[in-house]
């Protein structure tokens, strides 16, 4: 059912372009203009149960920075960081070795958004990042290695235009949907599928300055 | 100079020393497995095995478990198995032991004769391809 969203969601994603064609808004950058935009948000994200990131990791919040590159009305590239703690609960694969976890993330995307009404904004990602679940301080580290491949999916809403001239306050509010592959990993064969393949929910609010 | 020379060497070797402080391989797990019979080669269901990653030989006559990881039983088959991360081949603590409560030992051949303890070292088991080291069968005795 998830996985049949996700396709949804690419298909969606694919024919965004047309959609911003219908909807006119008053246009105060030139289409094509080079425009950077940093942003900051919270998050929560929630593993699948029923595999090993799902039911050993209790989750707290999580923080994203991002960088965003592009040409105005065109899609545009962005890179991000992310960092999220959380606590082991009990397990049959990490023993009693380890207390603490950190998961960074960093990774980069490709978006497109396009104007729903004045002010609003719907906006499509699709990105790639590598996820660490980093248990314990070195040198008693223990790192997993994840490859993240994620879409999302979220709207912006123009708080204020032209800040000191500058630039334009956005609040965003959106989800993602990931797919993570942790291939690299070594484990008897019983439990590979369990230890590598996940899928995550995670829910953002954040802030976008876009630089004019 | 001279400096200059010297410094790649010294950060390869503090690179090196790095590398071989780190306790853990990163992305690797290890599993242990075995199986448990009595003295007439009798499956043996319900043991329970401690796995720890020392041994106190100062803990009066019996050699007792220390820093406890899990306590583990044998299914209906008398199998066994424990998974714990990959521990790097020069960590100072790379060892897991495997121990049984009395009135049990286990009983293996020592240069032909048979000799009894109430642990084994489980990480000195060979390992394959998946990482899966198998202990064999245990034979345990009663004393």
């Amino acid at each position: 059912m998830i996985r049949k969203s996700f396709f949804a969601f690419l298909l969606f994603w694919a024919v965004l372009p047309g959609f911003s064609q219908e909807v006119k808004e008053e246009e105060r950058l030139p289409k094509g203009q080079f425009t950077f935009s940093p942003g900051a948000a919270l998050g929560y994200r929630a593993f699948e149960k029923g595999t090993y990131l799902g039911d050993t990791y209790a989750l707290g919040l999580s923080y994203r920075l991002t960088l965003d590159f592009g040409f105005h009305g065109y899609p545009g590239i962005g890179i991000y960081f992310d960092k999220q703690e959380a606590s082991i609960q009990n397990n049959r694969f990490l023993g009693v070795f380890f207390s603490e976890v950190r998961m960074p993330e960093t990774g980069i995307y490709l978006y497109h958004q396009v104007p729903l009404v004045k002010n609003l904004d719907l906006r499509g990602e699709l990105g790639y990042g590598q996820l660490q679940v980093i248990h314990g301080l070195s040198p008693s580290r223990f790192i997993l290695d994840y490859g993240n491949y994620s879409g999302r999916l979220a709207l912006q809403y123009t708080v204020a235009k032209e800040v000191k001239g500058v630039f334009d306050l956005k609040l965003v509010f959106g989800g993602n949907y990931s797919l993570l592959n942790g291939n690299k990993i070594v484990i008897n064969p019983g439990d590979r599928s369990y230890m590598q393949r996940a899928s995550a929910l995670q829910g953002i609010f954040g802030i976008h300055l876009l630089y004019l | 100079m001279k400096k200059i020379r010297k410094s790649p060497l010294l950060f390869a070797i503090f690179l090196f020393l790095l590398g071989a402080c780190q306790e853990f391989v990163h992305n690797s797990f290890d599993t242990f497995t075995g199986r448990v019979v009595d003295q007439e080669g009798k499956r043996f269901p319900g043991l329970e095995l401690t796995v720890s990653q020392d041994i106190d030989f100062m803990n009066g006559q019996v050699p007792a478990a220390k820093s406890i990881v899990y306590r583990i039983k044998t299914d209906e088959r008398g199998e066994f198995s424990f998974i714990l991360p990959t521990r790097h081949p020069d960590a100072v603590d790379k060892y897991s032991y495997l121990s049984l409560t009395v009135p049990y030992r286990f009983q293996t051949e020592f240069n032909g004769e048979f000799v009894t303890e109430n642990f084994l070292l489980a990480s000195d088991a060979p390992r394959d391809a998946d990482e899966v080291r198998d202990l064999g069968v245990l034979k345990i005795v009663r004393e």
